[in-house]
């Protein structure tokens, strides 16, 4: 699967734009990406990562982060994460579709 | 625990234990004399003992009330084992079969904080305390009362060759010491008889902690000698220690006058009562309450429940309020990891008042007690019982005018509330229909079947999503965590908590780690071989999950690699079948299941076995955290 980005064009440089979302997926399971973030990019519980998807935040801002984090994240420096790696894995997260409103989900009615 | 061989069993069959100790003594001596020891030795079959020590022993423990002891059999308390089944009726208490010490000791853990008193546990005086040492910890971390006994057999003369010098030691409790409250070893049965009821009750005065008497052997096995000599004490509970009322003028001054007051609880209150009496202080000042959830502290449902807004609300507090908090200092700073980076949270002027009894039951070598937060105003108490006289002097301090000011604040809250909450549920909601299945997607199922029934939830902690979304209103709800993280408390813990539940009609359930099951999954004979009934819904993310990020982190710190953190981090290849582990055991299971649509009809199945009284496990495939 070819993920390409029209959406939100203009924040992107455009080795980006035509990653890959496939192989970004076996990236992000092979990096353990999903172990603080989840499978889907949903984030974690109890001091793991937080939320990626859906509607991740641009991409230099993603580069940057996963290069030099703040805080409690590992650092994913190049010669462990290519950037072809971190590209598609980008391609990845953007490509999660957001599921259903909370309010749609009556498993998540409390009251 | 058992050390039986073929010759004990052999001859068990013929003859009272205490006489063939006798007369291998009788034997030991004619041999040395030089003469035929077979022809002189009595006949063992004759030797009766009517009336053992251990059955003294039993009538001191029936006096406590104690209803179960958990042990799993040896033989160093075998004469006690006999007496609590025959002599005692195997009734209050009831002999319950551990496989596990471990097991036995978290079991009483999750029991005392369901029941609200102790229960019992047997256990070896060496070896068996040594595989009871980390729950032990658990319970001393997180101020829960065990009341345990331990086998051994002091007078080297007396003991068997082999195994048992194996099995005595000196002093059994010397393990344990620094993180019990009390310990003995009495000498006699008198002895027996005052320290088990100085101990039940140390034990059950705040702040409450494990206890330890050692049962001795002889003591056990011995006839009683001079029955009317013996008398067992009056067991009469503690007041539990209430805060000095000078102090408590003091801070409810300046509680009632801060802008931005902030409560912070953690082991704060056992009952319905003291839940109550949080509501009260809380609306009194009209200040909100993050339950830092070692305890069900406060509704989940009030509109100045907090717990997910506490880092806003300790930057902003002009005071704070800390009740029986394990770790101030970690409430007001932060260290990252691994970078060591310290940042403070708190305003560097913010008014301090902690009630705690923690300076009560601090000891040197183990370091529960945390960094050393300074305070305004330390005043020593136990909450509970503070809670009443706190009340009563902020309302004494809030004039008609100030009230109003404070009651000015409620639409805010009651708005800031309705924001925390729905901040929480979009985050549940974030790859709810994934599989694995998200840990929000798993609490939010069993919530689903729980929620006409009275519940509790035995792990509160290991998955948070129950204390964020669950509309919670009873003390007994969340029972909280370990204490002390030392892995393999959940699932006995939980055993034990749905035993204390079992007649009140209170539906117990986890959501259970993998990790931690397999640690002593033994329990699960032990809660279907004593119909216990507990749903446990399995969060089975095949992993000792915090340990693979740890390697993560130390990857990244050394520019390593990556993508190795699962090795001897990962429970997989082969995965466990969980529900095949517990049908092994006798526990109704199904799974495991990775479509969460699949999840609700499984719960549902489980809750009627619960309901019948028998223990149920769902073994759900789950995402890490």
């Amino acid at each position: 699967m070819r993920w390409m980005l029209f959406a939100g064009f203009a924040f992107f440089p455009l080795e980006v734009l035509s990653q890959d979302a496939a192989a970004g997926q076996k990236a992000y399971m092979k990096y353990q990406c999903y172990t603080c973030h989840g499978t889907a990019g949903q984030g974690g519980e109890r001091g793991a990562g937080p939320k990626l998807a859906p509607n991740p935040f641009p991409w230099e801002g993603f580069r940057f982060q996963v290069r030099t984090p703040r805080r409690d994240m590992p650092p994913y420096r190049q010669a462990q994460l290519s950037d072809k790696d971190l590209a598609d894995i980008y391609a990845y997260v953007a490509s999660i579709k957001p599921g259903p409103a909370p309010a749609a989900i009556p498993l998540l009615r409390f009251d | 625990m058992s050390d039986d061989g073929i010759d004990r069993r052999t001859f068990l069959k013929g003859a009272a234990a205490i006489g063939g100790t006798l007369a291998a003594a009788n034997v030991a001596a004619q041999e040395a004399k030089g003469a035929p020891a077979a022809k002189e030795a009595p006949a063992p079959a004759a030797k009766v003992i009517a009336r053992p020590g251990s059955d003294f022993m039993v009538d001191v423990i029936k006096s406590t009330g104690i209803e179960f002891i958990a042990s799993n059999p040896a033989s160093s308390f075998r004469s006690l084992h006999e007496s609590i089944v025959n002599y005692g009726g195997n009734w209050k208490p009831e002999f319950l079969t551990c496989m596990h010490e471990e097991s036995s000791v978290a079991m009483a853990h999750g029991y005392a904080k369901a029941a609200g008193k102790p229960m019992a546990i047997l256990a070896h005086g060496s070896v068996g305390l040594q595989h009871a040492a980390m729950a032990v910890y658990n319970a001393w971390c997180d101020r829960v009362p065990v009341v345990m006994f331990a086998g051994n057999f002091m007078d080297a003369a007396q003991r068997r060759p082999g195994v048992e010098w194996y099995h005595c030691v000196q002093d059994p409790a010397a393990l344990l010491r620094d993180f019990v409250k009390w310990d003995d070893q009495p000498a006699s049965l008198q002895h027996f008889a005052e320290s088990t009821i100085r101990a039940y009750r140390l034990a059950t005065t705040p702040p409450m902690e494990p206890v330890l008497i050692v049962a001795d052997g002889m003591l056990q096995e011995h006839p009683v000698e001079d029955e009317a000599k013996l008398s067992i004490p009056k067991l009469v509970p503690a007041a539990a220690p209430q805060g000095e009322a000078n102090a408590l003028r003091v801070a409810a001054k300046l509680l009632a006058g801060a802008e931005n007051p902030l409560i912070i609880a953690d082991r704060a209150v056992r009952s319905q009562d003291g839940l109550r009496r949080m509501v009260e202080l809380a609306e009194a000042l009209n200040a909100p309450v993050a339950d830092l959830g070692s305890r069900m502290n406060f509704p989940t449902t009030h509109y100045l429940c907090r717990s997910e807004d506490r880092p806003a609300l300790v930057r902003e507090a002009d005071a704070i309020l800390f009740l029986e908090v394990g770790d101030p200092w970690g409430q007001l700073n932060s260290i990252s990891d691994p970078h060591h980076e310290y940042r403070r949270l708190a305003k560097p002027d913010v008014k301090l008042v902690h009630l705690t009894l923690s300076d009560q039951m601090v000891k040197a070598n183990y370091q529960d007690m945390q960094r050393f937060q300074p305070v305004d105003l330390a005043i020593v108490g136990d909450v509970e019982a503070t809670l009443p006289a706190l009340v009563e002097a902020v309302k004494r301090e809030i004039s008609v005018p100030r009230r109003a000011v404070l009651a000015a604040r409620t639409e805010q809250l009651r708005a800031q509330n309705r924001a925390m909450k729905e901040r929480t549920r979009s985050l549940a909601a974030n790859g709810f229909d994934a599989s694995p299945v998200s840990t929000a997607r798993l609490s939010a199922e069993l919530w689903n079947v729980l929620k006409a029934e009275q519940w509790c939830l035995a792990d509160s902690r290991n998955v948070t999503w129950s204390q964020r979304l669950w509309p919670a209103t009873e003390h007994y709800n969340f029972l909280g965590h370990s204490g002390a993280a030392g892995v393999g408390q959940i699932a006995p813990a939980a055993v034990g908590a749905a035993l204390a539940n079992r007649d009140k009609g209170i539906v117990t359930a986890v959501l259970q780690p993998d990790g931690d099951l397999m640690y002593a999954p033994g329990i699960l004979w032990t809660a279907a071989h004593h119909k216990i009934p507990i749903l446990m819904l399995m969060h089975n993310n095949r992993a000792y999950h915090q340990e693979v990020m740890h390697l993560q982190k130390m990857a990244g710190l050394h520019n390593r690699r990556m993508d190795t953190a699962k090795i001897g981090t990962a429970i997989e290849a082969p995965n466990i079948d969980y529900a095949k582990l517990a049908q092994s055991q006798g526990v109704w299971a199904e799974g495991p299941i990775l479509n969460p649509a699949d999840i609700g009809p499984a719960l549902k199945r489980a809750l009627a076995v619960v309901k019948k009284g028998e223990p149920a496990l769902v073994d759900v495939v789950s995402q890490g955290r």
